[in-house]
């Protein structure tokens, strides 16, 4: 039985492994002779930046992936790489990620769109601004607020605008506006005003160009043109962020910036406004609506493939290193108490520690977990662990913390007999629960380790946060990519259940083997009865 | 009367639950090869006593020599001495994750360090003593209480052990199943093994006992042999309880 489950489970991880191997992990390999200068950058704000999966028009490779960023910011970056002799990689990081990644030293620098605001300014070092912005409100053309002149007319507005961006605050100086959440990227601000749960959105005079390219019922009301509002001069500027110690870096950035010429940088722009990603303009609606499904399983099939591969690997490593952390700490907090003194009180030390690191790592979000640990021990302690490595170290450490509960529950939960019987034959602590204790009270655990399993499954998510490309990120990915929001979140939604449905199936399997005959029918033994003579003479038969 | 020293010798025993004081004062020696039954009412401290001998219970006070070394002493190689003190329990308290041949094996194996085989031929012996031997592949849930509870003293008599405790073995079995687990232990009776026996079936105890002790309110109130003690009882606690019995 043991044989057969240790079977089961290693084919699932050379399933995983082989499901990554659609994506990742091969792109790096290329040109590696160059130093590196690593960009921090959504990759998903066109025209400023985006993921491509190709590397047409001088796309930079995105780090830990097939794929490839490019746009404004790509190419300004390429520049500045081209002057120092490094090769650009970007690192594909979430907006409110890019300020602990840069201090912490993940990237070199932010180039992704950034004001420099005075907030940001405490933080980090900007560079002469790389563009200048005009700050535009879009609303639908039929919309009642698409002839708006002043800052009063929008009352009864509903606006948003990116989570963490000045645009946001920008809403609070119209006045009777309702300020809506603020959203984490453009692609979900496009769908709301889209479906009309939201009136419009503030925005940079670009990000109309870009969308009024394939939505034609979008109009851009100038912000910055009307009577009375305000903005910083740094906030309306777009600048690259720069370590604060690193000053010999942002020195040299301002240099190359100062060989762009503005009329290059217009060049630049409208390049990136006509190459960035589009949604299938060219096809005719019909045709769009009969193909959607194979068509983003076609191009990006081999994507959310290595994102299921890579959900798979972190629920199954996290569920079973968890698992042994677990069942690690729940003996330990089972030792029944020790005669000596000495003892007594090292246990009461371990078993303190460890009741305090499942209650830190069960009362508090996974998610706060990942930000913590990925950007808190690079910052504290320079080292810059991989992302895969973290997401497994931090999937594993908080299942583990569940776990130990409930094999705890697992082992206060067998039969006081069961330990009296092996005490009584004078077994040691180790021997009582490896051969007796454990056996009785993982198979009672099952389900719930069933649970975590598929828990695990879907919030490993979560680790969308630090950049993992699982499935859910992948998924993101995609949806900002081809703005088909709806075919791609329900293709991720079937391959989750999927998943999580076989995974139950298997483990109710494994359950019902491990619960060993109900039967009461010993017809076999009962031919045996016949046999018993004989067959105790052949002892050495089983 | 001339005594050898006693295999097990309880001194001034005391046990305690809280403010709840179980155990008085429990004094009583056992010869090696004797068997011994403790009768009395429920609540009197009889499985508390039995409990003490195995150390289930830690005792408050007293003292508990085995070959006329105090158990109760710190560094005293408790698991050693459990392994050679078999315990028979109300409940059985088979392992149910294993079979009824592994019911029997895993202490010798795991304790006393036997080979598998030579652990496996002395469980297979052993269970055919106690008529067991079609089940060895039987899990415990398919078991009736009786077989249950012969399959459990196979597994306790597999340790080879010097002492053995019954804690009221067929309290919990049907009526029909209490003489096949009776006549197991006559049998294990007539092999001279040492056994201390907690058990409301007096009949029995007639039979098998060298001695009978009534323990009753924490103390052994009356003890001697079944003759004296089923026949003509001196205390009157004891007469009354009997009474139950013969009514």
């Amino acid at each position: 039985m043991k044989s057969r489950l240790t079977a089961c489970l290693a084919s699932l991880l050379v399933l995983c492994s082989l499901l990554l191997g659609f994506g990742q992990f091969q792109s790096v390999q290329a040109a590696k002779h160059e130093p590196t200068l690593k960009i921090g950058m959504e990759a998903n704000y066109p025209p400023y930046n985006w993921t491509q999966t190709t590397a047409a028009h001088g796309a930079a490779p995105i780090d830990g992936s097939k794929q490839f960023a490019n746009g404004y910011d790509v190419q300004i970056a390429k520049i500045i790489g081209r002057h120092l002799h490094r090769r650009v990689v970007v690192e594909k990081t979430q907006w409110d990620g890019l300020l602990p990644a840069l201090t912490s030293g993940k990237i070199d620098l932010i180039i992704a769109g950034m004001s420099p605001t005075a907030d940001r300014r405490k933080v980090i070092n900007f560079s002469q601004p790389y563009r200048k912005s005009t700050f535009v409100i879009i609303v639908n053309k039929a919309s009642k607020f698409a002839t708006a002149k002043g800052l009063n007319d929008f009352s009864g507005a509903r606006l948003t605008a990116q989570q963490g961006t000045l645009h946001y605050d920008l809403i609070k100086q119209l006045r009777g506006a309702k300020r809506e959440n603020a959203m984490t990227d453009f692609s979900a601000m496009r769908q709301s005003l889209q479906s009309g749960t939201i009136d419009g959105y503030v925005a940079e005079d670009i990000e109309y160009e870009s969308y009024h390219r394939v939505n034609k019922n979008i109009v851009a009301i100038n912000l910055s043109r009307m009577k009375g509002f305000k903005v910083a001069k740094s906030d309306a500027i777009t600048s690259i962020g720069v370590k604060k110690r690193n000053t010999t870096l942002l020195r040299q950035t301002n240099r190359i910036l100062a060989t762009i010429s503005a009329a290059k940088r217009v060049a630049l722009m409208n390049a990136a406004v006509r190459q960035q990603p589009r949604a299938g303009d060219s096809q005719t609606k019909q045709e769009k609506h009969e193909n959607l499904f194979v068509k983003i399983m076609n191009q990006y099939g081999g994507m959310i493939l290595s994102g299921v591969g890579m959900t798979l690997l972190l629920a199954l490593v996290g569920t079973i290193v968890g698992f042994v952390i677990g069942l690690l700490v729940g003996i330990v907090r089972t030792i029944p108490t020790p005669t000596t003194r000495s003892k007594r009180i090292l246990l009461r030390i371990v078993k303190w520690l460890l009741s305090v690191y499942v209650e830190i790592f069960r009362g508090t979000p996974m998610m706060v977990q990942a930000a913590v640990i990925y950007y808190g021990i690079a910052q504290l302690w320079h080292i810059n662990l991989n992302r895969t490595v973290a997401a497994l170290l931090i999937v594993s450490i908080n299942t583990g913390a569940y776990l130990a509960e409930v094999i705890r529950g697992g082992i206060t939960a067998t039969p006081q007999g069961q330990f009296e019987a092996a005490s009584a034959i004078g077994m040691s602590h180790s021997q009582k629960m490896w051969h007796i204790i454990l056996p009785q009270a993982i198979r009672n655990c099952l389900p719930s380790i069933t649970n975590e399993f598929i828990v695990n499954i879907k919030d490993t998510s979560v680790l969308s946060i630090i950049s993992v490309s699982e499935l859910f990120f992948v998924g993101t990915t995609v949806a900002s990519q081809t703005f088909e929001f709806f075919p791609t979140y329900f293709i991720i939604s079937v391959i989750y259940l999927i998943l999580t449905f076989s995974i139950t199936r298997i483990f109710n399997l494994i359950e019902r083997r491990l619960a060993g005959p109900k039967n009461y029918d010993l017809m076999g033994n009962q031919l045996q009865v016949g046999l018993m003579e004989s067959e105790i003479q052949h002892d050495d038969k089983n | 009367m001339t005594k050898t020293k006693p295999i097990l010798s309880l001194q001034h025993l005391q046990k305690q639950f809280g403010q709840h004081q179980v155990l008085k004062d429990i004094s009583f020696d056992i010869q090696q090869g004797e068997i011994m039954t403790i009768i009395g009412p429920s609540g009197g401290g009889k499985s508390t006593t039995l409990r003490c001998i195995n150390l289930l219970e830690k005792p408050t006070a007293g003292k508990i020599c085995f070959h006329g070394e105090n158990i109760l002493d710190p560094g005293y190689q408790l698991n050693r001495y459990r392994a050679k003190v078999g315990m028979v329990f109300q409940q059985f308290n088979l392992f149910i994750n294993k079979n009824v041949l592994e019911n029997c094996t895993i202490g010798p194996e795991l304790v006393l360090k036997k080979s598998p085989e030579e652990a496996k031929a002395t469980a297979r012996a052993n269970l055919k003593l106690v008529g067991m031997s079609p089940y060895l592949d039987a899990k415990p849930n398919q078991l009736s209480g009786g077989q249950q509870q012969r399959v459990a003293i196979a597994r306790a008599i597999s340790m080879d052990p010097e002492l053995l405790l019954f804690d009221e073995p067929t309290s919990a079995l049907d009526p029909e199943m209490v003489n096949e687990v009776l006549t197991v232990m006559k049998k294990l009776a007539a092999t001279g093994l040492t056994m201390i026996i907690v058990t409301h079936e007096l009949t029995f105890a007639k039979e098998v006992s060298d001695q009978i002790a009534f323990i009753s309110g924490g103390v052994v109130a009356e003890a001697g042999t079944p003759a004296v003690m089923l026949e003509h009882p001196k205390l009157e606690a004891t007469r009354k309880f009997l009474r139950h019995f013969n009514a």
